[in-house]
């Protein structure tokens, strides 16, 4: 711009000059040539003083791009300035006079990196945590079925969640699934699957302790469906919600309205409404199938207090009801009750807790059997386990199960299944968990009780954000 | 401040052409009655929920009878390890104020915040204070370091800042200021409490240091990474962790290296949070001919950590006669201390 300025000026001088000689050459003829060489000379010296400008223009200009494209590689910040180079003062009074330029055009790289590509956005500043969950395991059966003597990689799930707004969040949690299908046949096959586990937005802060999520979410039906696979408290689900609610539990997409109703003794009690999809729970026998019509209906009571100085007790009571569409009526209703004793030792509550927690099902449900035709099926289900904290990283528990078969479609009257399934978790970190169980399980199938003994080992660990620890999802 | 409304029905025109009922009068009698106990200068008072004993007393010296606080956690329990009990959500809704520690050193607090469905308790709402603003940290990790290979970090510095008496000082004028923010009619009286306090905690911090400075630059060992503000600030120096990382359990070799490591700095204290496994501590203390001791890393952690001051004096006469040799009694656990 300097340089730019002293031609301008020169220009001008030179345009002007003539004028000048003209006007003083009338009166005064005999000094003409002399006043013309003067500014011939003068010409000159600006010609030399433009043209000296010029080479400083083009040396600068030479040395503003050799530091640009230093700054362009990362680790030339950080390296001394060569011999040849010049030293960081003069370069400042031209980078100074550059014509306005795009605001990251200035920013040193990295923030340019961070900026990204404005034609597509303002950068990764926003981007929601991320993180990604495994569950995996190995399996050891006594049945000798060849899914169930098998490592196995059950689940990983990648959870993204941030907020959407002041008011709402947003959590979507997609899983990476193993499954073998056609088990015990010749045909074989592992399926890998792509599922949406959860994927909602929660508006959290509605008036009057209302909160309401739309979208694909685990229904609030008991307390273990809530739970995703990787925090369960043992290797596998409870065998009555398996049977009820589906292998790896409901979910299914809709509207859910929680209200924590207000009350004089400032107790937790919270009551939760889902109207939802009849068709989401396709493992579910309570759900689903070509007779199902929207929607669903899902309702849970919380209520929690706490006992004494470290200990809590929640019960709840759960509903869910999903009608037909078909000509025979066969609606399905299923009736959840659920209590959750938590302990902690409160001389040293990190490392000494109890954990007692059980469900009962009872499901009323229609369904077509070939024999008997359409039959009201009743059936009861129910699980118990206790968890005792041994050390800081170490817990060990037994769970019972019992459950009779919403479905009867290939079950007698009085088939049931019972097992009983200890159980040792450990904690190698905070996100590493380690756990052994030994089931053993008495199935009566058709009428013919058949023993089985399992081990399953189960490995969860986390990489990448964090979420933030709940209540329910105990360690 | 916030006060809460209590809601009434609204009568409607077939409710206003009845003449009340004799039962209707005395529910309304009785309902006036309530309403004027709940606004008696007991309920005016503002309501505080802090995620630790320490914050609580901290609130509660600068609040003084102004205040009426709920505390979350115990003073024994781990602060990154707390469960978060849905009658913590009742507590933090009635809040005019939620004090915590902020960072990520509580990670059960998203968990209430969420539940509690307001966004005034959120972060950057009216109600939520956050302490760690104005401290300087330590151990920020640098971009590199930010990796679970390096065990639980936090990735914004380590989260126990309030051990330096010093930063509780900065927590307590950021307190005062929220509460004249909620309660401006006394805020004066906050800063002049906030003044006083920062003082006492001058003073004390100036007595303990003489005390510790015959000791200056002795090595010792931690548990857990809890302590660097509390070293730096009494002239100690870390010479090992039982922790091979933060938050990872100790395997026999590291313990025995450690030993070793002890030995070779000459450490003659193993400081052991209440939570911690006091077993591991003495475990590596004895091979190094070294005491175990347990500090109180909040408020009611050990025996006689009261208050805040007292956290320090007992935390600093429990060092002092560990270091003097006088071990047995300082390494007894002090399980069964309460907030």
């Amino acid at each position: 711009m300097k340089t730019l300025t002293i031609a301008v000026v020169a220009a001008a001088a030179l345009s002007q000059a003539p004028v000048r000689a003209q006007t003083q050459t009338d009166p005064e003829p005999p000094a003409q040539d002399e006043t013309l060489r003067s500014v011939l000379d003068e010409l000159a010296r600006l010609r030399e003083r433009v043209g000296a400008l010029e080479e400083q223009h083009d040396a600068d200009l030479q040395r503003i791009r050799q530091l640009e494209e230093r700054l362009a590689r990362p680790s030339a910040g950080a390296a001394a300035p060569s011999a040849g180079s010049a030293p960081p003062a003069s370069t400042t009074a031209p980078i100074q006079t550059e014509p306005i330029r795009p605001r990251t055009e200035e920013l040193p790289p990295q923030a340019r990196l961070s900026l990204g590509d404005s034609s597509l956005g303002w950068g990764n500043q926003l981007n929601p945590a991320i993180g990604v969950l495994f569950d995996m395991g190995a399996s050891l059966s006594s049945s000798g079925d060849d899914d169930r003597n098998r490592f196995n990689l059950r689940e990983v799930e990648l959870d993204i969640r941030a907020a959407v707004a002041p008011f709402a969040d947003a959590i979507f949690i997609t899983t990476f699934e193993e499954e073998i299908e056609n088990p015990g046949s010749t045909d074989i096959q592992i399926a890998r699957n792509v599922d949406i586990e959860e994927g909602y937005i929660n508006f959290h802060s509605l008036p009057a302790g209302l909160s309401l999520k739309a979208g694909k979410f685990r229904n609030a039906f008991g307390e273990n469906n809530r739970l995703h696979t990787h925090a369960l408290p043992q290797v596998d689900r409870p065998l009555a919600v398996q049977a009820f609610l589906g292998g790896e539990g409901l979910a299914t997409t809709g509207a859910s309205v929680s209200w924590l109703v207000p009350n004089p003794l400032d107790q937790f009690i919270e009551l939760t409404a889902e109207v939802v999809n009849a068709d989401g729970g396709e493992e579910s026998p309570l759900l689903g199938g070509p007779n199902a019509s929207n929607p669903a209906v899902v309702a849970h009571l919380k209520w929690f207090t706490d006992v004494g100085e470290t200990g809590s007790l929640q019960l709840g009571g759960s509903y869910l009801f999903g009608a037909s569409s078909g000509a025979q009526g066969d609606n399905s209703s299923l009736f959840g009750a659920d209590a959750t004793f938590h302990w902690q030792d409160p001389d040293n509550p990190d490392a000494r807790s109890l954990l007692i927690q059980g469900e009962l099902f009872y499901g009323m449900n229609d369904t077509e059997s070939p024999a008997l035709g359409m039959l009201r099926n009743e059936s009861f289900g129910a699980y118990l386990f206790g968890e005792y904290q041994f050390a800081k990283n170490l817990y060990a528990g037994t769970r019972f199960d019992y459950t009779e078969f919403p479905s009867v479609e290939d079950r007698a009257p009085g088939d049931h299944d019972l097992a009983v399934s200890p159980y040792l978790s450990l904690y190698l970190a905070e996100n590493v968990r380690l756990r052994f169980q030994y089931q053993q399980r008495f199935a009566r199938i058709n009428g013919e009780t058949t023993p089985e003994a399992n081990f399953l080992i189960g490995l969860t660990f986390s990489i990448g954000a964090h979420p933030p620890h709940a209540f329910g999802a105990f360690r | 401040m916030n006060r809460s409304i209590t809601p009434h029905r609204r009568l409607t025109p077939g409710s206003i052409d009845r003449p009340p009922r004799r039962g209707w009068r005395a529910a309304a009698l009785a309902a006036v009655c309530l309403l004027v106990w709940s606004s008696t200068p007991a309920g005016a008072k503002v309501r505080i929920v802090a995620t630790t004993p320490t914050i609580a007393d901290l609130a509660r010296q600068v609040g003084g009878d102004l205040v009426r606080i709920d505390t979350l956690m115990r003073g024994n329990e781990n602060p990154h390890n707390v469960v978060p009990k849905p009658s913590f959500i009742m507590k933090l809704r009635k809040a005019d104020l939620f004090l915590t520690g902020g960072l990520d050193g509580e990670p059960w607090v998203p968990t209430l915040i969420r539940g509690a469905r307001k966004t005034s308790l959120r972060p950057g709402g009216s109600a939520y204070v956050d302490l760690s603003v104005g401290i300087a940290l330590k151990e920020v990790p640098a971009p590199g370091q930010l990796s679970r290979a390096n065990g639980d970090i936090h990735i914004f510095g380590n989260t126990h800042y309030l051990l330096d008496p010093l930063n509780g000082a900065i927590a307590a004028r950021t307190i005062a200021d929220a509460l004249a923010r909620v309660d401006p009619a006394h805020a004066d009286r906050y800063r002049a409490s906030a003044d006083a306090l920062e003082a006492r905690l001058r003073d004390l911090t100036e007595d303990l240091t003489s005390q510790m400075a015959p000791y200056a630059g002795a090595p010792v060992v931690v548990y857990h990474r809890a302590w660097p503000y509390f070293l730096d600030r009494f002239g100690l120096v870390k010479a090992g962790e039982i922790e091979p990382k933060p938050g990872i359990p100790p395997g026999p070799r590291h313990l025995s290296d450690l030993a070793q490591t002890m030995r070779a700095a000459g450490a003659r204290v193993v400081i052991v949070e209440p939570y911690n496994s006091l077993a591991n501590a003495r475990s590596v203390a004895q091979r190094a001919g070294a005491v175990a001791v347990v500090l109180a890393t909040n408020v009611g952690g050990v025996d006689g950590a009261d208050t805040y001051e007292d956290l320090f004096r007992v935390n600093i006469a429990r060092l002092r006669e560990a270091l003097e040799g006088a071990s047995a009694a300082a390494a007894k656990p002090a399980r069964g201390a309460r907030p």
